[in-house]
C-alpha cells in the first residue's frame, strides 16, 4: 500500500512538533509505502534539516507555507485570468469569503445573546454534518433573534449549516479552478480578490468585527488566504494519465493534523476519492486560538475574526469529509467532536513510547527487595519532571518537615541566581537512570499528553500527577492524581507513597503493566497497520490504479469481468422459482 | 447547603439556606480572564485559553455547565459587557459608521466593533457618539482595561470624545496600554505562518502614530509584488544608456549631424570637452536622488496613510489616484530647480533646451522604479527601452545619413530644435505613457501590499532601487555618519568601518567616489534625518531576500540547498555603475580641482578604481592641475565584509544519531 504522509511543519523536518510519532510509524510499517508530503512552516524549519528517512519513505515532496508566493505560479500580476476564469473564482471565493465573514454561528451564544447552558447541544447538533446540502442562502440571524434559547437555537442552526456548506462549496470550488486553470494565488493577491472580500465584509449577514473592515485589514487577510490556500495550487495532484502522479498514485492519505496539512487530503478525496486518515495529538485549531493569543495579539480584531473563522470551518471540513480520525487522548477528542467530528469516525490511538531503553529499569525495580531494586528505590528521594511550579516548593517543603531525610530531584537547569532549597538537586535531561532513581515520581500540570510520565510508568515508579489534560487517562489507577496547584494535596500524595513501600512497589508494578499494555510503540504502529487495513478495504477499488509503464503490474484475474445487472448481482437457489 | 450555620456567622432567622457558593461563579470567572474574553473572538478561543490555563471539566461543573465549551460559550456571551446588553438590538445588523469614523475596529468591552445602532442614536453620527458617551463610566472601572481607557483617552486627546480623523482606533489604544500582556514575540511553538510572521509585537506601539501602529498588524514587509523582479536586467541597462546618453549624448548627436564627429570627440581634448560639458548635468541628477528619494518616501507614506485610513477600496482609490502625479511632479520641479541651479552656477547660463532634456530623463528613471515596485516591472522596462532605442535611432540616423535616410525625422528634430529634443522627445513620451499606464493599478490596494507592511524607513528603498543607483551620487546623504566621514575625509573606503559599508556592500564604493566629489564641488547637502533612505538603491537586491525558487521536484533537493543559494547571491548585486559613475566622478573631480587639491578622492578603489584611473589619467594629460595625491596610484583591494544578511552556513541536517548523506533523497531512490 502506498500512503501519503501530509504533514505541516512536522515531520521530515527536524524543527518541528510531531515528527516523533511520524518517524515511529514510517519505520514501523517498512511493508508500506510512504511518500511525505510537507508543508514547512518557516525558513528556520526548512534549515534546520529532516530526519533521516527509511528506505521506505520513497519520496518527499515540500511546499512553503510561508514567505513570498512562489514566482513561477504567478501568470502575469494583473489580469492572470480571463474572463471565465474570473467569473468563477469570484463565485466561488466569494462564498469561501462569505462563510468566513459570516457571524460566527458556531459560536451561537454570540449572535443569539443567550449563551448559557444550552448552547453545547445546538451548536453540536448544527455543525455535525457538513455534507448535507443545506441552505446556502446569507446566514438567517442577522436579523432580529428573540432572546430566549429556543429562539437562538432555531435561528442559528441552519445558518452554521449554510455556513460550513458556503465554506466547502468555497473550496472545493477554488480547488477545481487551480487544478484546471493554476494561477490561483496571483488572483487571490488581486484587487478582485480584495473587492470580493470587501463585499463579503460588508454583506448583511457579516459579523460585526468584520464590518469594521478597513483596507489594510483587507490586505492582511487577502495574504493569509493566499498562503493557507497555497496547497490548493500546488503540483501534487496529478492526472491518471502525468508522468508524475504525485497523490493520485496514493491508495491513502494520512494527514497529522486538521489544518492546511489536510487540505491535499481533501482534495485528494475529491479528485481521486483517496480515503482520508487524520490523525491529531494537538488539536490544530486550539493550538491555532493559543497561539494567536500569543503571536498575532497585535492583529486587529477585523482580521482576526476572518481568520479564525477560516480555522474553524476548515477544520470543521477536515472532520467532516475525513474518513477516520484518530484522537491521541480524550481531550483532542473532545475538541474534535465539538468541531464537527462524527463520534462513530473517531477512534483514539494514544501515542507510543519507546519502552526498550526503560527495560533494565523497569524489570529491576519489578523485585520488591531484590539485589538490583533494593539501592535504586531508596524511599526518600523525589523526582519532578518538567519546570518546577511554584507550589511545589510549599509541597516539598511540607514533605521535608515529615520527612527530614526526603530529597527532590528536579528536571531541568536551575534558575540563575537562586540558591536551591535545601535538599533539591538538578538534573540536565531524563535518563532511564534518572527515574530509577527517584522513589516517587512528581508530573505537574503540562498541556499535552504526558510522555515524561508514560517513561516513568514504564520504569515502574509510583507517580502523583497533578491532574491536568490527559493524565488521568495516562495514569488510570495506577498512581495518584492531586488537583493542580495544591501542595497540600502534593505533600499528602508524597508522603503517603514514601512512609508505604509496598504499595509504592504495588502501584509502580501497575504503571508498568499498564504502559506496557497501552503506550507501547508496538501497540501504536499496530493500531495504524489496523486502521490503515480497514480504510483500504472499504475505499473503492480504482481501475486505473496499474501502472501502464510496469509490465505486468496488473495480474489478469485480479479484475475478473462482473456484471453488475441486478440479476447477475443476487444469487438465486436453483429450483426455487 | 448547611454550612452557613458556622460560628461567627448570623442565625439565620428565614430558614432559608444560604448557599456558600457564590451567586454567579461564571462572574468571577469572567473578572478572572477577563482579557482573554475580552479579546476572543470565538468561543472556542476562550475555550482554548481556559484550558491552556488549568480549568478543567469540574471547573465547569462549578459554574453549572456541562462542558468547558458551553462555559465558555456564556463567558463570551456574557464577556461582550454592558455596552451591547442594554441596547436590545441582539445580533448586528450593524448601523453603517460614516466615512472617516475610526471607530469600527474594535472597542472596550469586546469584540464587537461599536457598529450597533443602539436605540435613539443620532442617525448621522452613528454609532460612536453613543460610544464616546459610555466610555467614560466604564473605562474607569477598575482593572488594566480601565488604564487602557485612559491611556486611550489620552491618545485621543479630548475625554469621551472626539475621534480624530486618523487617530488610532480604540484596540490600538488598549493594545498598547497595559492590558497587554501576551507572550514576547518569537517564532511560536505550534506557528501560525501567516499571523505569527506577521504580528509583531512593537513596544512603542502605544505611540500615537497611527501608521506606526498599525503597521505591525500588516504581512511582513519582505513582500514584493510579483512584477517587480521582472525585466530587471533590461532596466538596468536601459537606465545606464539614458544616464550615458544624458551626459554625452547631446554633443555626440550634434558632432554626428554636422558630419565631423573625428574632430569633435576624438582626442582626449574633445572628450574632455564632453566630460566637461557633462558636469552640471552629472551634478544635478546626483542630487535629484535625494528629491526622488524624498518625493517616493512621501508616496509611500501617502499610500500608507490611505491604506490604514480608509474603509472602502473606492475611498482608497479615490485618495491614492493623484499620488503618483504629485510624487512624480515633486521630483520634477526639485531637478529642475537643480538643473538651472547647476548650469547657472557652473555655466552662467540656463538652456532650456537639455534642462527639459534631462528633467524629462530624470521623469522617466523615477516613474520607471516606481511602477516597478509596485509591480509593474514590465511596463517600466518597455518605457524605458523605449526611450533608449528612440535615443539610439537618432544616433544611428545622424551616423550613417545625416541629411536624409529612414531615420529622417529623428535627425530633422534634432536638426531643427536642437540636440536636446531627441531625449526630450524620447523620455518625456515614455514617460507620459507609462504615467497614464500606471496610475490604474497604482490606484489598486492589492499594488501596495509592500507599501502598506514596510517600516517606514524601508520604503523609499524599495521604491527606489537600482534605477537611481548610476544618478550615483546619492551623495553624502547616501551613506551613514561614519562611512560619510570617510568619504568626506582621507576616502579611504578601503578597511570600512564595520557595519555600514558592510551593508552597503560593492555599490558603496561608487557611491563613495561620486559622494567625495560631490562634496568637492560643494553641491551637497547632507540632510542628518533620512540616513537609512539613501544607500536603498544599491542594497536592494540584497533587500529582497527570496526564497529561493523551488525546482521542479522540490523533495529531491538536499536541505543545505538553500544556504548555498544564499551564500552566492551577493554576487549578483554588483551592478555595472562603475563606469559612468567613475566619469561622472572624474569629471566632477577636474572642474574643481584648483579648489581642493589636498582632500582628494583616494577612496577610489574597487570596482571604479581602474576607469578612475584612466580618466583621471585623460584629465591629466589635458592639461588640468591636479594635485600629484589625486590620482589613486595603485587601486587597493577592498576587503569585503561579509554581508550581514547572509545566512549562516546550515545546521547539520537531521538528528545526530543518523547519517546526514542519507537525507536527500537521489533520483533512483525516489523512482
Amino acid at each position: 500500500m502506498r500512503v501519503g504522509l501530509l504533514t505541516e511543519g512536522g515531520y521530515p523536518y527536524a524543527a518541528g512538533e510531531g515528527g516523533e510519532w511520524c518517524d515511529q510509524l514510517v519505520r514501523g510499517l517498512d511493508q508500506h509505502d510512504f511518500e511525505v508530503y510537507a508543508l514547512s512552516r518557516g525558513a528556520r524549519q526548512e534549515r534546520g534539516g529532516w530526519y533521516g528517512l527509511p528506505k521506505q519513505v520513497r519520496r518527499v515532496r515540500t511546499a512553503p507555507l510561508w514567505g513570498d508566493p512562489p514566482e513561477g505560479d504567478t501568470g502575469r500580476a494583473y489580469g492572470a485570468y480571463g474572463r471565465r476564469e474570473r467569473q468563477r473564482f469570484e463565485e466561488h471565493f466569494g462564498e469561501l469569503a462569505a462563510a468566513i465573514c459570516a457571524t460566527d454561528a458556531g459560536g451561537a451564544g454570540g449572535a443569539g445573546g443567550s449563551g448559557g447552558p444550552g448552547g453545547t447541544d445546538r451548536a453540536r447538533g448544527g455543525s455535525g454534518s457538513v455534507e448535507a446540502p443545506g441552505a446556502s442562502g446569507a446566514p438567517g440571524d442577522s436579523g432580529a433573534v428573540s432572546g430566549t434559547a429556543e429562539g437562538g437555537a432555531e435561528g442559528t442552526a441552519p445558518s452554521t449549516e449554510g455556513q460550513a456548506y458556503r465554506f466547502a462549496e468555497g473550496l472545493h470550488g477554488l480547488a477545481d479552478l487551480a487544478r484546471e486553470a493554476g494561477g490561483l494565488g496571483a488572483a487571490l493577491r488581486s484587487e478582485q480578490a480584495l473587492r470580493t472580500l470587501e463585499a463579503a465584509c460588508r454583506a448583511p449577514g457579516a459579523h460585526p468585527a468584520a464590518y469594521g473592515v478597513r483596507v489594510a485589514d483587507l490586505l492582511a487577510v487577502s495574504a493569509f488566504l493566499e498562503r493557507a490556500l497555497r496547497p490548493l495550487s500546488l503540483d501534487w495532484y496529478g492526472a491518471a494519465g502525468d508522468h508524475d502522479r504525485g497523490l493520485a498514485a496514493v491508495d491513502l492519505c494520512h494527514a497529522t493534523s486538521a489544518g492546511p496539512a489536510a487540505l491535499p487530503g481533501l482534495l485528494a478525496k475529491r479528485f481521486f476519492g483517496t480515503p482520508l486518515l487524520v490523525t491529531e495529538y494537538e488539536v490544530r485549531l486550539r493550538a491555532y486560538y493559543l497561539n494567536s493569543a500569543a503571536g498575532s495579539a497585535g492583529l486587529p480584531l477585523a482580521v482576526r475574526t476572518p481568520i479564525s473563522s477560516f480555522h474553524r470551518l476548515l477544520s470543521a471540513e477536515v472532520y467532516g469529509r475525513a474518513d477516520l480520525i484518530t484522537p491521541g487522548d480524550a481531550r483532542v477528542r473532545r475538541w474534535q467532536e465539538r468541531c464537527g467530528a462524527a463520534r462513530e469516525r473517531l477512534r483514539t490511538v494514544h501515542p507510543g513510547v519507546d519502552e526498550r531503553p526503560y527495560e533494565a529499569v523497569g524489570e529491576g525495580a519489578g523485585g520488591p527487595q531484590g539485589p538490583v531494586g533494593a539501592p535504586l528505590d531508596d524511599g526518600r528521594t523525589l523526582l519532578w519532571l518538567g519546570p518546577p511550579e511554584p507550589h511545589l516548593w510549599d509541597a516539598f517543603a511540607a514533605v521535608r518537615a515529615a520527612e527530614p531525610a526526603a530529597t527532590l530531584r528536579v528536571v531541568g537547569a536551575p534558575p540563575p541566581g537562586a540558591e536551591p532549597p535545601d535538599g533539591v538537586t538538578y538534573e540536565e535531561a531524563v535518563r532511564p537512570e534518572t527515574y530509577a532513581a527517584g522513589s516517587v515520581v512528581l508530573a505537574g500540570a503540562a498541556d499535552a499528553f504526558p510522555l515524561p510520565l508514560v517513561e516513568a510508568m514504564f520504569c515502574g515508579r509510583a507517580t502523583v500527577a497533578a491532574d491536568a489534560c490527559a493524565v488521568r487517562e495516562a495514569v488510570g489507577g495506577t498512581g495518584l492524581v492531586v488537583p493542580p496547584g495544591d501542595p497540600g494535596a502534593l505533600a499528602t500524595g508524597c508522603l503517603d507513597l514514601l512512609r508505604d513501600p509496598a504499595r509504592r512497589a504495588l502501584l509502580g508494578a501497575a504503571a508498568r503493566e499498564r504502559a506496557l499494555e497501552l503506550f507501547t510503540v508496538e501497540r501504536h504502529v499496530t493500531a495504524f497497520r489496523g486502521i490503515y487495513l480497514e480504510l483500504i478495504s472499504r475505499a473503492p477499488v480504482r481501475q486505473d490504479g496499474s501502472d501502464p509503464a510496469v509490465p505486468f503490474g496488473r495480474a489478469a484475474g485480479a479484475h475478473p469481468p462482473l456484471s453488475w445487472s441486478p440479476r447477475a448481482a443476487s444469487p438465486t437457489w436453483a429450483g426455487r422459482s | 447547603m448547611s454550612a452557613s450555620l458556622r460560628a461567627g456567622s448570623p442565625p439565620n432567622p428565614t430558614g432559608i439556606p444560604v448557599p456558600t457558593a457564590p451567586a454567579d461563579p461564571v462572574k468571577a470567572l469572567l473578572r478572572r480572564h477577563r482579557e482573554l474574553c475580552a479579546r476572543a473572538v470565538d468561543p472556542l478561543e476562550i475555550a482554548a485559553g481556559l484550558e491552556a490555563r488549568g480549568a478543567m471539566d469540574h471547573t465547569a461543573a462549578e459554574c453549572r455547565h456541562r462542558d468547558l465549551f458551553s462555559l465558555a460559550e456564556e463567558l463570551y456571551a456574557r464577556g461582550r459587557g454592558p455596552e451591547t446588553a442594554p441596547g436590545g438590538l441582539p445580533a448586528g445588523e450593524p448601523s453603517g459608521c460614516g466615512r472617516g469614523c475610526r471607530c469600527g475596529a474594535g472597542d472596550e468591552g469586546g469584540r464587537w466593533p461599536a457598529a450597533r445602532g443602539t436605540a435613539g442614536e443620532v442617525p448621522g453620527r452613528g454609532p460612536c457618539g453613543a460610544r464616546a458617551a459610555r466610555c467614560g463610566p466604564e473605562t474607569a472601572s477598575a482593572g488594566p482595561a480601565g488604564v487602557g481607557g485612559v491611556l486611550r483617552r489620552s491618545l485621543r486627546g479630548a475625554p469621551g470624545g472626539g475621534f480624530r480623523d486618523g487617530g488610532p482606533p480604540c484596540a490600538e489604544a488598549r493594545r498598547g496600554g497595559p492590558a497587554r500582556g501576551g507572550p514576547p514575540p518569537g517564532e511560536p511553538p505550534c506557528g501560525e505562518p501567516p499571523c505569527g510572521e506577521g504580528a509583531r509585537a512593537e513596544p512603542g506601539a502605544h505611540r500615537s502614530h497611527p501608521g506606526r501602529s498599525r503597521a505591525a498588524h500588516l504581512p511582513p514587509p519582505a513582500y514584493r509584488p510579483p512584477g517587480t523582479y521582472r525585466w530587471r536586467a533590461a532596466r538596468w541597462s536601459a537606465t545606464l544608456w539614458l544616464v550615458a546618453y544624458g551626459l554625452v549624448g547631446d554633443r555626440l548627436l550634434t558632432a554626428l549631424l554636422a558630419g565631423r564627429p573625428a574632430r569633435e570627440l576624438a582626442g582626449p581634448a574633445g572628450l574632455a570637452g564632453a566630460l566637461t560639458a557633462a558636469v552640471p548635468t552629472a551634478l544635478a541628477l546626483a542630487c535629484a536622488t535625494a528629491s526622488a528619494a524624498w518625493s517616493a518616501r512621501w508616496f509611500t507614506a501617502r499610500v500608507r496613510r490611505a491604506l490604514l485610513g480608509s474603509r472602502t477600496l473606492a475611498e482608497f482609490r479615490s485618495r491614492v489616484r493623484p499620488v503618483p502625479v504629485l510624487a512624480t511632479g515633486f521630483h520634477l520641479a526639485a531637478l529642475a530647480a537643480l538643473l538651472a541651479a547647476g548650469h547657472a552656477a557652473l555655466r552662467g547660463t540656463v538652456p532650456a533646451g537639455p534642462l527639459a532634456a534631462v528633467t524629462a530623463l530624470g521623469g522617466l528613471l523615477f516613474l520607471a522604479r516606481l511602477v516597478a515596485s509596485r509591480g509593474l516591472g514590465r511596463a517600466a522596462a518597455v518605457a524605458a527601452l523605449t526611450a533608449c532605442a528612440t535615443e539610439a535611432a537618432a544616433l544611428l540616423g545622424a551616423l550613417l545619413a545625416p541629411g536624409g535616410g529612414p531615420l529622417r525625422p529623428l535627425t530633422a528634430l534634432a536638426g531643427a530644435q536642437g540636440p536636446a529634443a531627441v531625449p526630450l522627445t524620447a523620455c518625456a513620451v515614455p514617460a507620459l505613457a507609462l504615467l497614464i499606464h500606471a496610475l490604474p493599478p497604482l490606484a489598486r490596494a492589492s499594488a501596495h501590499r509592500s507599501g502598506a507592511a514596510a517600516a517606514p524607513d524601508d520604503a523609499p528603498a524599495e521604491a527606489h532601487g537600482p534605477a537611481v543607483v548610476p544618478l550615483a551620487a546619492c551623495a553624502a546623504s547616501a551613506l551613514p555618519a561614519p562611512a560619510r566621514a570617510s568619504a568626506h575625509g582621507s576616502g579611504t573606503v578601503a578597511a570600512p568601518v564595520d557595519a555600514p559599508a558592510g551593508a552597503q556592500g560593492p555599490a558603496a564604493v561608487p557611491l563613495t567616489v561620486c559622494a567625495a566629489s560631490a562634496h568637492r564641488s560643494g553641491a551637497v547637502a547632507a540632510p542628518d534625518d533620512a540616513p537609512a533612505e539613501a544607500h536603498g538603491p544599491a542594497v536592494v537586491p540584497w533587500r529582497r531576500a527570496p526564497r529561493p525558487r523551488c525546482p521542479r521536484r522540490p523533495g529531491l533537493r538536499p536541505p543545505e540547498w538553500d544556504g548555498r543559494r544564499l551564500g552566492r547571491r551577493p554576487r549578483r548585486a554588483q551592478g555595472p555603475a562603475a563606469v559612468p559613475l567613475a566619469a561622472c566622478a572624474a569629471s566632477a573631480h577636474r572642474s574643481r580641482t584648483a579648489a581642493a587639491p589636498d582632500d582628494g578622492p583616494t577612496g577610489a578603489q574597487g570596482p571604479a578604481a581602474v576607469p578612475l584611473t584612466v580618466c583621471a589619467a585623460s584629465a591629466h594629460r589635458s592639461g588640468m592641475v591636479a594635485a600629484p595625491d589625486d590620482a589613486p596610484a595603485a587601486p587597493a583591494p577592498v576587503p569585503r565584509p561579509p554581508h550581514p544578511q547572509t545566512p549562516p552556513p546550515p545546521a547539520s541536517p537531521g538528528p545526530v544519531n543518523r547519517p546526514p548523506g542519507r537525507t536527500p533523497l537521489s533520483e533512483e531512490q525516489a523512482r
